[in-house]
């Protein structure tokens, strides 16, 4: 076997596994992906988020004999059964009696944070784990988000959820097109290989200039104003290595095609493919993929359902204090009766249509993954990790005492897979911020993985420590 | 060093006083929820993020309507930095390469405070610099590729030219901040850089002027140092200075070389005058109007409007030309000596084929798509009655008196109201014969309710006889209350009304709302929100606002000539 040097990893020749656990949908991209990971076991790391919350009793899996089964709303999840790891009982405590906004401010950073308005101040785990790892990967981490039509286009705290070290929101790349452009920069049609020398040739003298005028310009400044101008000195910098790193071959790269990007189906499975191939060619091991935005007003009318999905579907669900036996007094949102959801019928019916889409688009991006040669010849989905979370506990409760959390990959033999991890359950109707684990477990456990020092996340008052029982 | 006042305390300031803060219960089930939900505590007063330790900050951006200040001296609050929004941006690119901006910077996102694209509490993400760069470059390439027809200059090789045509172009671009410093940077560069080809020099040096600080943030700021010991104290912009921000208000864009030579020797008030008002007559102040109006009344998202396509199987068809409706009415307004009361009353809009069977009036031109000025039916009066305000307000399968009333409540009472609370069933069932008002009575109904929704619900009922895409359905006009507004000293405004011509006369003949208006413009305009120091100018803006009979074209001239564009804050500390 050839090998390549880049950064500091080794990548193996062109080689896929076309067809390997993929999905029909996934077959015509399948020709172009490259088998690219590095042999090494240095695991991939991707935050997945979809919003507006859940109805309990058809997500996650209910315990099995031989380890669980998957609830309706995972059902998609199903191919990956055995890399898959569903965890139930970990409370969002940072996110206190928030709503949608904290629910998104707190998932990756494990900060408190209050109110839709406003950003989180904290950096989300993956800057973190950033921070600690200083990958030489061309791209220290990647967002991507599909944006709905429906989603307002600028930046909130509704639909930001990665965080710098210093608590500034990370842009998420929302427009493949774009993407493909800087990602894939000195690969196939836009930049040929005579020219990449050139481009940063240029590139230098024209950072230079602009290093320039920000030194004139810093001292003039006050505080407040100076922070826009040092943000802008550090993404020149950081933009600066990676054009340094432009005339290094990534010979296992191949430049995805963006076309016919009509609809948000499209669009996601399009920023996925994009997704998919920016991790195969090892541009990156830390990731986040956003579907829409927290509060989602997304409306899927192309799934039937003509209904925005924040007012016209999570706000009709059953609430989680009414489900159980006992009704509100006794809530076991993991067992309705049959009577409590009587009056939820289309509700439910809609929520599932949305949720399973969501799903299969997630199981789309793990086929991609299985479908790719990582380290040691097995699929990158084995040395991946995607960690999918979401803003709220129940869609139409607004709580965070049960939050919604799969992991779906091998994560490089560093978690155990397969299983359904549960911890106690902390009743809807509890005060906030006791007996339940804090989902900042979870993301110490992820910091750990990834092979960060990482002892805790967060706010320290929420932390007990890394989830062992998920550890290897 | 000198450390300009904390302006950073604007952070969250519409976010304060907020309408409902004080609730406590959160279910307003009316049917659907089948009873289940219980009152939970609320989030107290989650929303309102003021500045902790600091109780000053709680004063700022709050709509200041008749605060008593001392205003024998010129104060004004501090503009903070702030990036250009997107619409600034593509505007710029255009005027000055005439060039399309490229995509890539065109996805750099905006950040909302209050109703207005106000880019300065976010610092640029990486991925946005990297957008700005690609664009940058792109836009380098196209101008030397065609480095005759823009520059002039014969050939690339001629580096005086090139020079004398990138100054003119840095001078323009940096809206007056353009310092000495820029002009032998760029002269080095061209006269240096053996290891660039020229083209790759006058590359390199487009790509500077258009990733400058001076170009992608307001930097008026950075070209004048205030003196010690003067806080509180204001300065007048120079010519230049005043010029960008007038052609950054006026026509979101740069100004021209033209427009900064007339700011220059415009050395009278009147003739200052004189020149926004010309400003105003130049087509690039229609980009500001429909950006105003569509930013301001929640319309700037309207492309993503769905409605049931069972439902209302003709809205598919109209919708991509409904927002034009209302940007060419504000324009029209604008443009011809219009007032708040004819925004709110005016018997005419304008109108293609689609839109006018959607009204029931004959079509207007032959043409089907072609907008035409139209008289309105009875049925039909000022920009609240527009299809695209009434659709864009409701939801995709039925009409909602809630978002009406909260986009009234907002825009033109200035009353900022907090989110719903948790486990709220947002929307309402309504039954088979029921009225969408009437089922909303269960708000009146619930104490948990009525907190929030007295200020809602009765504004929006007047809009009781449209459906859910604007179409006149009701004949018997709905009765309605309006809370008095929160935050006026004066309200003005209150009490019981039939219908929404009653609710648009009593919206025109307030003296609040027409200062709620007058401050939402300034808002946009002044790209941040209000602060206490503002008080005197923003009161000489709502006089000459009134004293026009609320003319909206003499708004934007009171609100150019006043101090908050003519001055800016120096005020400064030192640092030990």
């Amino acid at each position: 076997m050839k090998f390549l040097r880049f950064g500091a990893g080794t990548l193996s020749r062109r080689r896929f596994l076309a067809g390997f656990g993929a999905s029909a949908l996934a077959v015509p991209f399948l020709r172009g992906l490259p088998s690219a990971r590095a042999a090494t076991t240095e695991p991939i790391l991707v935050l997945v988020f979809t919003p507006n919350g859940v109805v309990r009793h058809l997500f996650g899996a209910d315990p099995a004999p031989t380890g669980m089964t998957l609830r309706s709303w995972c059902m998609p999840l199903q191919p990956y059964q055995d890399q898959v790891t569903v965890i139930n009982g970990l409370e969002n405590k940072a996110a206190g009696s928030g709503t949608h906004g904290p629910g998104m401010k707190t998932l990756w950073t494990g900060v408190a944070a209050s109110g839709d308005e406003g950003f989180a101040s904290a950096p989300s785990i993956d800057q973190r784990i950033a921070d600690e790892l200083k990958p030489s990967t061309r791209f220290r981490t990647l967002e991507f988000r599909a944006r709905s039509p429906q989603d307002y286009t600028g930046a909130s705290g509704l639909n930001r959820m990665i965080y710098s070290a210093n608590g500034a929101p990370l842009d998420p790349r929302e427009d493949p097109q774009t993407a493909v452009d800087e990602l894939f920069l000195g690969l196939g049609a836009n930049l040929a290989p005579g020219m990449v020398s050139e481009r940063a040739k240029q590139r230098q003298a024209l950072f230079t200039q602009l290093h320039q005028e920000l030194n004139e310009l810093t001292p003039r400044l006050i505080a407040e104003d100076r922070r826009q101008l040092e943000a802008l000195r550090e993404s020149w910098n950081s933009i600066g290595k990676q054009t340094a790193t432009l005339s290094l071959p990534i010979a296992a790269c191949a430049r995805p095609l963006v076309s016919g990007v009509t609809d948000y189906a499209m669009l996601v499975k399009t920023q996925l493919d994009i997704l998919a191939m920016a991790l195969a060619c090892g541009l990156t091991r830390l990731a986040s993929f956003q579907f829409s935005q927290a509060r989602s007003p997304w409306v899927p009318d192309f799934l039937g359902v003509p209904v925005d999905f924040h007012d016209g579907i999570s706000h009709q669900v059953p609430q989680a204090q009414g489900l159980g036996p006992g009704g509100y007094a006794m809530p076991d949102p993991d067992h309705p009766t049959p009577e409590q959801l009587a009056n939820f019928q289309v509700p439910i019916e809609r929520a599932t249509t949305v949720n399973v889409w969501l799903a299969s688009q997630i199981a789309y991006l793990a086929a991609q993954l299985q479908a790719s040669v990582g380290a040691n010849a097995e699929p990158l989905l084995k040395s991946s990790l995607l960690c999918w979370g979401n803003e709220l506990d129940n869609g139409n409760s607004h709580n965070h005492s049960n939050m919604p959390l799969v992991l779906i990959g091998g994560a490089a033999g560093r978690i155990k897979t397969g299983q359904l991890v549960a911890y106690p359950v902390l009743s809807p109707n509890a005060q906030a911020g006791t007996g339940a684990r804090s989902h900042n477990d979870l993301l110490t456990t992820l910091g750990q993985v990834m092979g960060a020092n990482i002892q805790s996340f967060g706010d320290a008052a929420l932390n007990r420590g890394a989830l062992s029982e998920i550890l290897v | 060093m000198w450390l300009r006042r904390q302006l950073w305390l604007l952070r969250g300031a519409h976010a304060f006083a907020l309408i409902c803060l004080s609730v406590l219960g959160g279910a307003c089930s009316a049917g659907g929820g089948g009873g289940l939900q219980t009152p939970t505590a609320m989030p107290s007063a989650s929303t309102a993020v003021g500045v902790p330790g600091n109780s000053s900050a709680l004063t700022k951006g709050v709509p200041i309507f008749s605060l008593s200040s001392d205003c024998s001296v010129s104060k004004v609050g501090a503009a903070p930095l702030s990036r250009l929004t997107t619409l600034e941006y593509q505007n710029s690119v255009t005027d000055l390469l005439a060039e399309a901006a490229p995509s890539q910077a065109l996805q750099v996102a905006d950040t909302k405070v209050g109703a207005f694209n106000q880019n300065f509490e976010l610092t640029l993400s990486e991925t946005g610099a990297a957008q700005y760069l690609s664009a940058a470059e792109l836009l380098a390439k196209t101008v030397t590729q065609n480095w005759t027809l823009k520059s002039g200059c014969s050939t690339l090789e001629d580096m005086a030219c090139a020079e004398g045509y990138l100054v003119k172009l840095a001078r323009v671009a940096f809206r007056g901040s353009m310092l000495d410093t820029d002009q032998q940077r760029l002269h080095s560069l061209l006269s240096n850089s053996p290891e660039l080809s020229p083209e790759a020099k006058l590359q390199v040096a487009v790509s500077t002027i258009l990733l400058s600080p001076k170009f992608l943030f307001t930097l008026e700021s950075a070209t004048e140092r205030g003196s010690a010991n003067t806080t509180h104290a204001s300065t007048l912009l120079s010519p230049a200075e005043l010029a960008g921000r007038v052609s950054l208000a006026f026509w979101k864009s740069t100004p021209d070389a033209t427009l900064l030579d007339a700011f220059a020797s415009a050395s009278t008030p009147a003739a200052r005058e004189a020149l926004t008002r010309s400003m105003l007559e130049d087509p690039r102040a229609t980009r500001m109007f429909g950006d105003f109006v569509g930013q301001w009344l929640g319309l700037e998202n309207f492309s993503g409007l769905r409605k049931s396509t069972v439902l209302f199987p003709e809205f598919a068809a109209i919708q991509p030309n409904l927002f034009q409706e209302t940007q060419l009415f504000y324009s029209a307004l604008l443009t011809n000596a219009g007032d708040l009361t004819s925004l709110l009353t005016a018997p005419f809009s304008f109108a293609n084929q689609p839109l006018a069977s959607l009204y029931g009036i004959p079509s207007p031109q032959a043409a089907p798509n072609l907008f035409a000025r139209v008289e309105l039916p009875e049925t039909r009066f000022g920009i609240l009655t527009h299809a695209s305000f009434l659709s864009q307000h409701a939801h995709p399968e039925k009409t909602s008196p809630v978002k009406r009333g909260l986009i009234l409540r907002e825009r033109f009472l200035c009353d900022p109201v907090s989110p719903p609370p948790p486990g709220v069933q947002t929307q309402v069932d309504v039954s088979a014969g029921q009225s969408a008002n009437a089922a909303f009575m269960e708000h009146s109904k619930n104490p948990a309710c009525t907190s929030c929704h007295q200020f809602l619900d009765g504004l929006g009922q007047g809009f009781g006889q449209y459906d859910a895409i604007g179409r006149y359905v009701a004949a018997e006009p709905a009765a309605g209350e309006i809370a008095a507004p929160l935050l006026a000293t004066n309200p003005d405004i209150s009490g019981h009304f039939v219908g929404l011509r009653e609710l648009t006369s009593k919206l025109a003949a307030s003296r609040h709302v027409s200062q709620c208006y007058a401050l939402e413009v300034l808002r946009y305009l002044m790209r941040h929100s209000e602060q206490a120091e503002d008080a005197c100018a923003l009161q000489s803006v709502y006089a000459g606002f009134g004293k026009s009979g609320g003319s909206l074209k003499e708004l934007l001239v009171v609100a150019a000539t006043s101090d908050l564009f003519l001055r800016r804050s120096v005020a400064v500390e030192v640092l030990p």
